[in-house]
């Protein structure tokens, strides 16, 4: 189970690092004129607040150590998403039903469709053409942490959405990136990242705990400039 | 003994690492002045030095020995590149990477400007347009049937002098001696970082849509 939860975390840390291949293809607004009506997906699944350290001090001692450092960041991940209440903060709805807004405004016609719980990632472009009638399929994967560097640096706000939309006739990509909001990382993060966060910084869990309406409106304040950039990057003119 | 060399093995390796690289705000500086004093090539674009666009994966560089320009929103080393006649619809990749140390960095943000066969302008896109990805400035232009009658692509730095500062996340490793052993201990700590808007850079051009005029 310990190993699991390291390999989860592993792949969270990698992900959200951007040290992961981002697949991309930017939109192309002149040869999408066709594209009148947009479905976008929004997936079920409960929302985690991941709290995370770079170089965990555990991470130094072996398989041993890596295995303490999953189980330590796994606990404050509970502890941050109890606080934070995903329920009450939703990142990926208000993504979602913002994103929509945006591109009503940009001349699309939008319907939002709720994904099945655990519905494969490969398959939802498929369900959704089956489901639903529109000119393109949107689909995003959003995620917001807390990021500390290390043990000795404060945790910052960190918001990573991922995006893929697809021709509901053909298949073909039309728009596929991640954008990331708050904490950066070093040069070698494949998304795009747009600054922000500054304000928001905690010295450790507890204090993420008793601020947890600031700890919140952080991560709002990504979802907000992430929203931003992807309108941006699908307008129309 | 042992444990002496590798101590100066490992503090050599730091140094290494560090490296010589001139901090951004220098470069900055100097290839800013250097424009100030830079010989414009030419009265019109049109008398500009051309390089076809190249098809494959490209790494350049805007240098202070670049071809100088007095354009409408300030003078700028530049380059420009002919288009291959239109005959499907492609994209160019236009990526200037910051080059520098981790706390002080420079960066080319490319202004572009597409031209007709008369060198008229058609599109521009400034600044304000690029998208940043890890050290990474980048913008995508699509040339599209509408766009076939433009044959030039103007890349040049942008003239404003600005430096924007950012808090970055740094993981490292520090060596620890134990006796006559020794382990790596990651660390994790956070740099402030400015990134400043130099006239000089290093780019790279990614075309997409042009394979078959690549191969041959």
């Amino acid at each position: 189970m310990l190993v699991k939860k390291l390999l989860v975390l592993f792949v969270a840390l990698l992900v959200l690092s951007g040290c992961a291949t981002v697949n991309r293809q930017a939109y192309n607004k002149s040869a999408a004129l066709q594209i009148k009506k947009i479905v976008i997906a929004e997936p079920s699944d409960e929302e985690t607040i991941g709290a995370l350290m770079l170089a965990h001090p555990g991470t130094g001692f072996g398989l041993i150590g890596g295995l303490i450092a999953a189980a330590d960041m796994q606990a404050k991940t509970t502890r941050v998403t109890a606080a934070i209440d995903p329920q009450k903060t939703q990142l990926r709805h208000r993504f979602i039903t913002d994103l929509s807004l945006n591109l009503n405004k940009q001349g699309y016609e939008t319907e939002v469709v709720q994904l099945d719980k655990g519905v494969d990632q490969k398959n939802v472009f498929s369900v959704l053409k089956e489901k639903t009638k529109s000119d393109a399929i949107l689909v995003a994967y959003v995620r917001g942490s807390y990021i500390a560097a290390g043990p000795t640096t404060p945790y910052a706000p960190y918001v990573s959405v991922s995006v893929k939309a697809e021709a509901a006739n053909d298949g073909k990509v039309l728009y596929e990136d991640t954008i990331s909001w708050g904490f950066t990382f070093d040069n070698n993060s494949q998304a795009i990242h747009l600054p922000g966060g500054d304000n928001y910084r905690y010295d450790n869990i507890a204090a993420i705990e008793s601020s947890p309406d600031q700890a919140r409106e952080a991560l709002l304040s990504g979802i907000n400039a992430v929203t931003a950039q992807v309108t941006d990057d699908l307008k129309k003119n | 003994m042992k444990l002496k060399q590798t101590k100066i093995i490992a503090a050599i390796a730091a140094v290494a690492l560090i490296g010589c690289q001139t901090p951004g705000s220098q470069v900055a500086k100097q290839s800013h002045e250097q424009l100030v004093t830079a010989t414009v090539c030419c009265k019109t674009i049109g008398e500009a030095k051309v390089r076809s666009l190249p098809m494959q994966d490209t790494d350049l560089e805007l240098s202070v020995a670049s071809q100088a320009f007095n354009f409408e929103d300030g003078k700028a080393f530049f380059e420009v590149f002919q288009l291959p006649p239109y005959v499907t619809p492609y994209s160019i990749l236009i990526g200037s990477r910051a080059a520098g140390t981790t706390q002080d960095r420079s960066v080319m943000a490319p202004r572009i400007t597409l031209l007709d066969g008369n060198f008229q302008p058609t599109r521009h896109f400034d600044e304000r347009t690029l998208r940043q990805r890890g050290g990474v400035l980048e913008r995508t232009v699509f040339i599209n049937p509408d766009d076939h009658a433009e044959r030039y692509l103007v890349l040049y730095g942008s003239p404003i002098e600005s430096s924007h500062d950012n808090t970055i996340g740094v993981v490292g490793v520090t060596p620890i001696f134990v006796g006559p052993g020794m382990f790596i201990m990651p660390t994790g700590s956070e740099i402030k970082s400015s990134l400043h808007y130099s006239p000089t850079g290093k780019y790279f051009l990614h075309i997409e849509g042009l394979q078959q005029f690549a191969q041959k």
